[in-house]
Order: C-alpha cells, then sequence, then structure tokens
C-alpha cells in the first residue's frame, strides 16, 4: 500500500500534492500496490472529493478541529495512529517546508527510513531504489532502503509533473476518527504574506534575474538595463538578496515568489535546486553564465556560455534599438 | 540560557567534487572541510542570543579531523566549548544515525535549552537531520527559521518561519527546542585574532559512541536506515540550445531566436 | 611548529652548510590556529576589500579608512604589537599570512602597511613607555592612522642625508621642524607621522626621528601625487614649515634616527615580499580563469602549449617564492622564541640575523611579481592592456616593489655586504668555507656527492653552494676590501646568493611534502637556477682572473655545475594541467 499525505491549505490542495499522487501512481502500477490519500484537517471533505476523482483507491479522510491548522505534534500524533492501523509500503510526503516538518519526526518516531528530496525511483527486483538529490542538485544519489516498511519519501517540488496525474477513479472514502493525548508545543501565532513592497514579480510576462554572478550590488545595474529595454521585471536568487544587494521581495525560489513568466533571463544564476522550484515552469529559459555546468542549463531553452558583462549589455543595446525602429 | 549549536564540516563549496571508485559518495580524502554554510548563520545566531541573555553556547560536530577544524573555528567565532563525536564507527551515518548520536550527546551534555543548526547542509542538504534530532530528544522544534525572540525566564521562544510562496509565519514554542536557521537571518562574524588565540585555551571535549553509550548497531553505516546503491552526476537533459559565437554574436542570435523561433517577444 | 630547537640556525649559514629539512618551516607546517588567521584574512579581503576596490582606487579614503578600522576589530593592526598596548603579539609566520592575502588588493595593502608596519612599529621598538600607551592601543584600533616619513626629494635610498631640520625652539619646549618629506603613504589621512630629520646645532646634524601628529601648528600634506599604480593608496608630501613638535616627541634617542630607520626594513622587507607571494597568486588565478574561457581557433587558449608554459612558470616561481618567505618567517619565530619578547632590542636583533635572507625576499619576491603580472597580461593579450581586466591594474601596482622599501640595487648590494660584514664579525665562518672549496675545486675534486632520498637535488644544491664560494671567493682574493666598490660583482654575486637560497628551500619543501608534482616544480626551477648560477658566475670569473687562473676556475665552475637536463617542457606541461584542472593556483 502507498500513502500519500496531502498538503493543503485554504481548503485548496497544493501542486505538490498532485505530484506527490503522480509519484505514488507511478510506484503503485510497477510495485502492483494500491495508493490511499490521506487528508488530515478540519472541514475537508471537499478536497476528500477532489482526491476521489483522481486514479487512486482510497481517500482517507481525519477530521479534528486541532487539525484546522498545521502542527507538526499533531501531525505525527494523527498519521502514527492511521499508519498504525494499515500495512503502508511506501508513504509519500511533499519535500516541502511543512512536508520536511513532520516527515523527519514521524521517521523517527517509528524507526523506519525517510528518504528526503526524491526525484526518480526505480525497482530492482522486488526492491525500491529511491534517488534524491545531493550537494546542492549538482548529483543524484540512488537510495535502498533497509529494514521493514513502511518506507518514508518525500517527493522534490516539479520532480513529478503535475500533468501527468491520472484521474477517472472513484476512490473510497474512508473516514478515521483520531484523539490525541499529547501536548500541541508549537502554537501558531501569526502568519503574514513577507514584505514584498513594489516587486510582485507573478503576474510578470517578462522577467530578468540575476544571481550571483554579478558579484557585486553595484553590477546589478546591468540587469536593470536589460529588463528596462526590454520592459521586463527585476528578479534576484537567493545569494543577492541574503548579500542584500537587492530586498527580498525581489527573490525567485522557494522562499520567495514562484514565478511562471512567458520570458525568463537567468543572468548568473547557477540554479540552485530552490531557485529553480520557483522558475523552471517560465515557457521560456534563457542561462547566461560562463560555467557551461551550472545546473541552470538543464532547464534552460537557450543558453549563453561567455562573460554576462559583454553578453548582457550587447542585449540590451539589441533591445534597444529594436524599441527605437 | 543554554544553547548548544550543530555543526557539520562539509566540503569547501570552491572545491572540485569527484565521485569515488566505489561509487557512494566522493572522494573526499584530500579537499578542504569547511562549517556548512547554514550551520555558520546557527552559530552567530546562537551568540548573539548569548549576548543578549548571557548563558553558554557549546558546539557540536561529528567526525573526524575536519570536525575538529570546524569545531575550533567555531570556538574563535565566540563559543564557550565545543564537543567533538570522535570514532571511527561513526563513519557512515546518515542523517538517522546522525541525529541519534548528537541527540545521545547532547543528553550525556545534560540537555540544552536550544538546539540550533543550520536548515540543511550543502552536502545531503534535506534538512532532516535537525527536525530528526528534535525527535529523539523529544524536543519541540521549528524549521527554516528566520528570526529568534527568546525569554530565558518564561522560557518561551516566538520564533520566525518562512514558508514557501513569501509567506512568514510566528510561531511560539517552550524550551527546550531545536531550531533549524535559514540562510541568511544574520551576517556571520569572522574569528577576530583575539577570538582564534583564545580558541587554543577553550575546552574541546571528544566524545566516542561508548561514551554515549550507544551500541555498534546505532551508530555509523550500521545505523543507517538507507545504503547507498550509487553516487552520479545526472544526466542533463539537453533540450538547452547553446548559442555560440562572440558576445555580440550569441546575443543577435539569441534576440532573433527569441523572437522567430520561441515568439515571447 | 615543531618545539624542539636543535640549533638555531644563524641567518646566511644556507650557504656553507647542507640544511636539515626539519629546520626549514614551510607553508604545509603551518598550524591550525595560522590556517585560521589565514582564512580568516582571506574572508575578509574577498567580502570586504575586493567589493569595494573600485572606490578605494577612486581614492576614496572614507572607504579605506573604514576597512583599516574593520582590521582593527578583527586584530590585523596588532600583530607585531605586545598584548599590553592592545595588540595580539603574535609570530612572524602569521604576519606573513595576513600581508600574503591582502596582497591580492595591492593598493590597500600599501595603506595597510604603511599604517601598521612602518607607521607603528618604531614606536613598538623605539618608543618611550609614554609613547606606546598613549599611540599603541589607537594604533591598533586604527583611531589614529599612522604614516612613516623618511624619503626626501634628494635622498632616497641615502635617506641619512635628508635635509630637513630640527631645532630646539628657544625655551626649550619644542623641536622645531621644516623640511618637506617626499612619497608620505598614507598622507592624505594620517593623524600622525613617524618623521626623519636632522637635529641640527649649530653645525652638527644629528639624524634623528620624530613623532609628528598632523594636528601641530605647521603640519601640513601635499597634493597627491599621481602614480603609475596603487591609486587606492595616498601618496603625498608632508610639509614642516616651522612645524612645533614637544620636545618629548623624540622616538629613540637623538642622533639614533638610523637605528630607527633602518631596523624597521628587515621585517618590511620579508612582508612586502609575503604580499608579493600574494599578488602573484592573485595575478596567475585571474589568468588561468581567463586562458579556460577565452577562445582562440576553437579551444581555450589554456590547452596551447605557449599558454600552459607561461601559466606552468607564473607557479613555479610563485610556489618557490613562498617557501622561501615562510621560511624566513620560520627562521624569525624560532630564534624569538629564545629571546625575552618584551625586549624590543633582542627582537630586534633576533630579526635582524636573517637581514640577509630579508633582503633577498625583496629582490626575488618582487621581481617574481613582476614576472608573473608581466605574463599575465599577455596572456590576456589585448585584454590585459585594457582597464576593464584588472591584470592591468596588477601590472601597474607590482612595479614599485622593485624601488620601494630599499631599491633591489641596493638590496642587492647590501645582501654580500652583510654577508662580508658577518664574515669579519667572525658570524659566519665565510671565510674558511671558501678556502675549503677553492682547496678542494684546484685540487680537481668535487667533493662527496650526496646520497639517499632527492639526492639529485641535494647534490645540486651542494654544488650551486660550491660554485658561489668559488666565485665569491675568486672576487675576494681579486678586490680584496676594495669589492664594496665593485657594484657590478656584487650584483652578480647577490644573484647567486638569491637562487642557492630559493633551491636550498625549494628542496627542503619538497623533501618534507613530497609529491609528483611538486618534483616536477623543483626539477624545472632548479634546472634553470643552475643556468643563471652558472652565467653570473662566469660573469664575475671574467672579471676577476684572467689566462690560467681563469681557465681552471672556469672549469672548476663547469664542473661543479653539471647538471643533466631535465624534460621542462614535459614538466611544465604537467604542472600548467594542475592549475587548469584546478582552476587555481593549488600546488
Amino acid at each position: 500500500m502507498i500513502f500519500v499525505i496531502t498538503e493543503h491549505r485554504d481548503n485548496k490542495l497544493k501542486s505538490i500534492t498532485s505530484e506527490a499522487l503522480v509519484f505514488a501512481q507511478r510506484v503503485g502500477q510497477d510495485f502492483g500496490q494500491p495508493v490511499t490519500a490521506v487528508v488530515l484537517g478540519a472541514n475537508v471533505s471537499g478536497l476528500a472529493d477532489e482526491l476521489k476523482t483522481k486514479k487512486i483507491d482510497r481517500v482517507i479522510v481525519a477530521e479534528h478541529p486541532d487539525l484546522a491548522e498545521y502542527s507538526p505534534d499533531r501531525y505525527v500524533e494523527a498519521l502514527k495512529t492511521i499508519l498504525g492501523n494499515e500495512k503502508p509500503f511506501l508513504v509519500i510526503v511533499g519535500h516541502t517546508t511543512q512536508g520536511m516538518d513532520f516527515a523527519p519526526r514521524l521517521s523517527v518516531s517509528l524507526r523506519r527510513p525517510l528518504i528526503a528530496g526524491c526525484v526518480e525511483y526505480e525497482k530492482q527486483g522486488d526492491r525500491l531504489i529511491l534517488t534524491r538529490q545531493v550537494f546542492n542538485a549538482k548529483m543524484n544519489m540512488k537510495t535502498g532502503v533497509r529494514g521493514e516498511s513502511p518506507y518514508f519519501a518525500t517527493a522534490s517540488p516539479g520532480a513529478f509533473q503535475a500533468d501527468e496525474l491520472q484521474s477517472g477513479g472513484n476512490a473510497e472514502i474512508v473516514s478515521v476518527a483520531v484523539q490525541f493525548s499529547g501536548p500541541v508545543r508549537r502554537k501558531l501565532v501569526e502568519r503574514v504574506e513577507a514584505p514584498r513592497g513594489m516587486v510582485d514579480l507573478s503576474a510578470a510576462p517578462i522577467i530578468v534575474a540575476g544571481g550571483r554572478g554579478l558579484k557585486e550590488k553595484d553590477n546589478f545595474k546591468i540587469v536593470f538595463e536589460l529588463a528596462e529595454a526590454l520592459g521586463a521585471s527585476v528578479g534576484a536568487s537567493r545569494p543577492v538578496v541574503d548579500s542584500e544587494w537587492l530586498p527580498r521581495e525581489y527573490q525567485v525560489g522557494s522562499s520567495g515568489q514562484t514565478v511562471s513568466p512567458k520570458l525568463y533571463f537567468a543572468v548568473g544564476i547557477s540554479g540552485a535546486i530552490q531557485h529553480l522550484v520557483g522558475m523552471q515552469t517560465s515557457r521560456c529559459i534563457v542561462a547566461i553564465n560562463k560555467d557551461v555546468e551550472a545546473p541552470i542549463f538543464k532547464v534552460a531553452h537557450y543558453g549563453i556560455v561567455d562573460d554576462l558583462f559583454k553578453v548582457v549589455p550587447a542585449l540590451t543595446k539589441i533591445f534597444k534599438d529594436l524599441k527605437v525602429s | 540560557m543554554k544553547i548548544i549549536s550543530c555543526i557539520k564540516p562539509v566540503p569547501d563549496p570552491a572545491s572540485r567534487l569527484i565521485i569515488n571508485e566505489s561509487k557512494t559518495w566522493i572522494k573526499d580524502n584530500d579537499l578542504t572541510f569547511v562549517a556548512s554554510e547554514a550551520d555558520n548563520y546557527a552559530l552567530e545566531e546562537a551568540l548573539r542570543l548569548k549576548e543578549k541573555h548571557q548563558g553558554d553556547v557549546a558546539i557540536l560536530s561529528m567526525g573526524g579531523d575536519e570536525a575538529a577544524r570546524v569545531l575550533r573555528s567555531g570556538l574563535a567565532m565566540g563559543a564557550d566549548r565545543a564537543i567533538h563525536l570522535l570514532d571511527p564507527k561513526f563513519k557512515g551515518a546518515d542523517e538517522f544515525a546522525a541525529a541519534e548520536t548528537l541527540a545521545k550527546a547532547i543528553e550525556k551534555d545534560g540537555g540544552a535549552d536550544l538546539v540550533l543548526a543550520g536548515v540543511q547542509s550543502d552536502d545531503l542538504g534535506t534538512g532532516m537531520t535537525g527536525v530528526m534530532l528534535a525527535e529523539f530528544l523529544g524536543y519541540a522544534h521549528a524549521t527554516v527559521v528566520i528570526g529568534v525572540e527568546a525569554d530565558p525566564a518564561a522560557k518561551t521562544l516566538k520564533v520566525k518561519r518562512e514558508l514557501e510562496g513569501g509567506i512568514n509565519e510566528t510561531v511560539e514554542l517552550p524550551f527546550p527546542a531545536v531550531l533549524t536557521i535559514q540562510f541568511g537571518i544574520n551576517q556571520p562574524r569572522y574569528a577576530s585574532l583575539k577570538g582564534i588565540m583564545a580558541a587554543k585555551k577553550k575546552e574541546l571535549k571528544a566524545w566516542s559512541a561508548a561514551d554515549l553509550g550507544l551500541s555498534d548497531n546505532l551508530v555509523g553505516k550500521p545505523g543507517a536506515m538507507y545504503e547507498v546503491k550509487e553516487v552520479f552526476v545526472p544526466e542533463r537533459k539537453s533540450r538547452v540550445e547553446i548559442i555560440t559565437g562572440t558576445a555580440e554574436e550569441a546575443a543577435a542570435k539569441l534576440v532573433e531566436k527569441l523572437r522567430k523561433e520561441a515568439k515571447v517577444i | 611548529m615543531a618545539k624542539e630547537v636543535t640549533e638555531l640556525k644563524k641567518g646566511g649559514s644556507f650557504l656553507i652548510e647542507e640544511t636539515a629539512k626539519e629546520d626549514v618551516f614551510t607553508p604545509e607546517d603551518l598550524s591550525e590556529e595560522q590556517k585560521m588567521i589565514r582564512e580568516m584574512t582571506e574572508q575578509f579581503v574577498e567580502d570586504e576589500v575586493v567589493p569595494q576596490q573600485e572606490q578605494i582606487e577612486n581614492k576614496q579614503w572614507d572607504v579605506t579608512r573604514n576597512l583599516l578600522r574593520r582590521c582593527g576589530e578583527l586584530g590585523l593592526l596588532g600583530i607585531e604589537v605586545p598584548e599590553e598596548y592592545g595588540g595580539e603579539n603574535l609570530d612572524k609566520i602569521s604576519s606573513m599570512i595576513v600581508s600574503e592575502k591582502l596582497g591580492r588588493v595591492a593598493s590597500f595593502a600599501v595603506t595597510y602597511g604603511g599604517h601598521s608596519g612602518i607607521g607603528t612599529l618604531p614606536i613598538v621598538y623605539f618608543g618611550a613607555e609614554e609613547h606606546k600607551r598613549k599611540y599603541l592601543p589607537l594604533l591598533c584600533k586604527a583611531e589614529k592612522i599612522s604614516a612613516y616619513a623618511l624619503s626626501e626629494a634628494s635622498s632616497g635610498s641615502d635617506a641619512l642625508s635628508a635635509k630637513t631640520t630640527a631645532v630646539r625652539s628657544a625655551d626649550g619646549s619644542h623641536w622645531i621642524l621644516n623640511g618637506e618629506k617626499m612619497w608620505i603613504t598614507n598622507a592624505a589621512f594620517a593623524d600622525m607621522f613617524v618623521t626623519f630629520a636632522q637635529a641640527t646645532q649649530g653645525d652638527q646634524k644629528q639624524f634623528s626621528c620624530f613623532i609628528v601628529e598632523k594636528d601641530y601648528p605647521g603640519v601640513s600634506t601635499g597634493a597627491e601625487e599621481h602614480k603609475m599604480g596603487l591609486k587606492g593608496s595616498s601618496t603625498r608630501t608632508l610639509v614642516l614649515d616651522n612645524a612645533r613638535i614637544p620636545i618629548d616627541n623624540v622616538l629613540g634617542e637623538i642622533g639614533k634616527g638610523h637605528h630607527v630607520a633602518f631596523n624597521i626594513l628587515n621585517m618590511g622587507r620579508a612582508k612586502l615580499a609575503a604580499g608579493a607571494v600574494g599578488g602573484s597568486k592573485t595575478a596567475l588565478n585571474a589568468s588561468i580563469a581567463y586562458a579556460k574561457q577565452r577562445v582562440a581557433f576553437g579551444k581555450p587558449i589554456s590547452s596551447f602549449g605557449a599558454i600552459k608554459q607561461k601559466l606552468a612558470e607564473m607557479a613555479v616561481r610563485t610556489w618557490i617564492t613562498e617557501g622561501m618567505v615562510y621560511r624566513t618567517a620560520g627562521l624569525m619565530d624560532r630564534r624569538l622564541e629564545s629571546v625575552d619578547v618584551k625586549d624590543p632590542k633582542q627582537v630586534l636583533k633576533a630579526i635582524e640575523e636573517y637581514a640577509v635572507e630579508c633582503s633577498i625576499l625583496k629582490v626575488f619576491a618582487s621581481e617574481v611579481l613582476d614576472f608573473v603580472v608581466d605574463e599575465a597580461v599577455q596572456i590576456h593579450g589585448g585584454f590585459g592592456y585594457s582597464a576593464e581586466y584588472p591584470v592591468e591594474r596588477y601590472y601597474r601596482d607590482s612595479r614599485v616593489n622593485r624601488i620601494f622599501e630599499g631599491t633591489n640595487e641596493i638590496n642587492r648590494l647590501l645582501i654580500p655586504g652583510m654577508l662580508l660584514k658577518r664574515a669579519s664579525s667572525g658570524q659566519l665562518p665565510l671565510h674558511a668555507a671558501v678556502r675549503s672549496v677553492m682547496d678542494e675545486v684546484m685540487s680537481a675534486g668535487i667533493g662527496n656527492e650526496p646520497s639517499g632520498p632527492f639526492a639529485r637535488e641535494r647534490s645540486g644544491v651542494k654544488q650551486a653552494q660550491k660554485a658561489l664560494l668559488l666565485v665569491a671567493g675568486s672576487a675576494i682574493q681579486r678586490f680584496r676590501d676594495s669589492i664594496r666598490d665593485e657594484q657590478e660583482v656584487l650584483m652578480h654575486i647577490s644573484n647567486m646568493v638569491m637562487d642557492v637560497y630559493a633551491m636550498d628551500t625549494a628542496v627542503c619543501r619538497l623533501m618534507k611534502n613530497s609529491g609528483e608534482l611538486h618534483a616536477d616544480v623543483v626539477s624545472t626551477f632548479m634546472n634553470d637556477a643552475i643556468a643563471d648560477i652558472k652565467f653570473s658566475g662566469r660573469q664575475v670569473l671574467a672579471a676577476t682572473g684572467d689566462g690560467d687562473t681563469l681557465r681552471i676556475q672556469l672549469s672548476a665552475l663547469r664542473r661543479l655545475l653539471r647538471w643533466t637536463p631535465v624534460n621542462t617542457v614535459g614538466a611544465r606541461r604537467r604542472i600548467a594541467e594542475h592549475l587548469i584542472d584546478h582552476g587555481v593556483y593549488a600546488l
């Protein structure tokens, strides 16, 4: 049995859930195992109904007022109950802030393996080999889990394509009662949008984003100049923001904004996975980087391997000339 | 306030990584090791909390000479003392075994009010060891922390976390707790010359598996929950079209392609 | 650092003894603390200085001053200052490490050295207790910036002939200084100047040193010099127009200004060499990076032998110099362990023991740096000539190293001069060594060849020593005391001395940390150094003798310097490939 622990907020399933379900469907087919989606929350029957239409076998719903907001203590306790009643083979969680907040605790508490950040898997005989990323996605590692199931895995965002999710199922919805005895140690005080000022990149059709390759703050002006020539918005990778070259609101990536413009320029951005997940669905990606090995070229459609300090001004000039004509 | 900050030695990010013969890890014998970047932010945060609230900052690391080295650097930055988990048996640990070993060491040291670690390491990079450590210790935890306010009298913490999509949340949790610290939360200090010289005189104790009362099957490779089958450089999905020529030529060709082929401008 | 002191090595003894490798400190021997100091300085330079280099070069002195303050916070300004005055009082090796790392940012390094070296150390070594208490804590934090004012328009290498005068005021409360000092590093923003002048009474002139604060009446600075390089370091004149200096502001004693002036120079020269090593590494790294990415004829130029040869030779000379710098610092540290560091006289004497080595370092390292930056420009082609690439600046910044801290000519003359002085005062049995070599070669023998590991290299060093002693002996015989007037001969001898020190150091470093690549480096260097020694030796012999004597001596020289050439083409290729593979100087 394969379990997917769904992730949702404001009564909407997050896209990572679809990706995790794709992962589950594929493993399920290869290993001949049914797929169960688990929804924890309060008043989440709508989500169960939505999940029911996917090609899976069962939806387990556990509702409790304490689950209205995510809490690691409550999630661990609820999942221990639910999984304890079953004999799962693989439990898939999204490799997200939330997923990685409770999955490791669950793994320790049951003393079962957790392979985090999975991007692929393979079947070797009847053994499941999970492939995860290491060294900031520069390398992958194939791992063989040890001991008895269940095995835990978190699905790396973007590794499994949400649009491959198969529908057309009519899963059984099972309600499970959960009771809690332990304390809720961590309490939510507030959740706010990070201050992002003027910059909202989510709707920008063209983005020119700069990274550490620009070397210093002042050099960022060539990014702004190109953006101006193109009528584009400016974005930045995390190191740029951490070095305070630009305010936080410019940041594209897992802890910044997720963008999907029609054209995305990555200037001097090496392409850490945290950045890639925030922009890889862009329709057309152009990477300008000196290092041909930079992971950004894996997601780019066009690449120029050269000194950005020469290429970017050349581009700016062309676009300026185009504008004039 | 008693704080323990965990530091993982990782290959210097500037070094070139080569996969070893057995394809199970990188060749690490002649690499330089440094503290994993996020762990520097954690230690800086620990030092700032100490400066604000008094107390004791111990640093904890597992490994051979490379761990001793990052510990000495941490002492030079200003930590009060260091615990070196040194035992050939620790080698080959995964996150699970590492977390259990660290947890035992923290317990042996009498526990802590606050355990800090970087949000993720530069090598394995999954960000799970800190959370696992919390479960082993039975402490509360918060991940991806971008701000810490401690109230040692009330023994509570107010912590700001960074979530996806530009959302921040503030949570409250009690001592003892494990926090995993996000990059950029502060500006880690350098060790000053005085700090470097003072580090020599600070306590650096080494504990083995036996000191921690951990049996052989719980540490290192035997204690790991998975075995490494293969480490490899993923094949590039070679859909990228590299445009060549001088900078000016390449720029012109690119613009042409963006207009005629991709039709995005 | 090895504590078991065998026997303290005499300065210059490398010329007459076989050096045990244990007596040579190498960069591979750095302690954990020294490595941390290296990393910290490297990080400071990378994170704080390099990003502001443009402002520094544009003479934004507030940026420079702020960086000096940051150096103060990190403890970098008090490395050689005792702890009771706010310093760290660290070893000389650590001092070299810091100078080397700062060498990456030449202008700022000169600012740093002008303040923390020649601007501060005269007070450490010659200051009265009140001077130390008053100034050193402020200097260590860069709350006051110091400068050193020795040269004048008409006196550079002959500093003692300075024209600036100091006369006691009528009431005896002040010294009245008049004159103009030139080439004063940090002048634009310095708060005080360690200033040399002739204390004058009637016809009597006594060269003396004074602490001159900027705010004293009659003290001002001139306009910025328009220099070829180091544009980010301030250089002006110091104008003393009836400047009133409190009577107690004499550093050392009246008439003993030359003690202050000269004793500071040894460490200054050694640190200049360390900085040159840092500069060489920086220019080499830029060249490797450029050669890897610059494509010509469809291939990166790093794949061409002509470029590989350059990269390798830059690395070889850098590695050799680096070894000499740390060896010398190691010698000083060992000697300093046996003296009372609270007594400045003892400290200075311990450092002075290696004055010959310091002069060697200064000349050798500044010329290596000039070679490296020149090749760096060449590798960059047209772009190397453009200010768009940093090598253009490296090239300009390098040049002055052969001029200041004693021109390379002065230092080349000092090397044999000091050696002869040590010989005649009995500190170094040079004459005996010369005699024994003369006897040996005249009897057509070439003595015992070393055997065992690295026999070839050790033998090469030993034979070079003998060749030098033979040549020097011949010159001494010919010129006797008037040899000091034979500057051309002395300079040739100096070149030979430097090569011997370089080879001896390199071979010991190789023996301590043997590796295939280092063996390539050492044999490549020795191959050329022995040829150079032969060249210089022949010049000197031809100038000192003729006829049969000359013939016999030349044949002895040839015999001594018999050296089967190694395949330096292959060796340099391997070295270059290693550099290209690592992308940086990583020997």
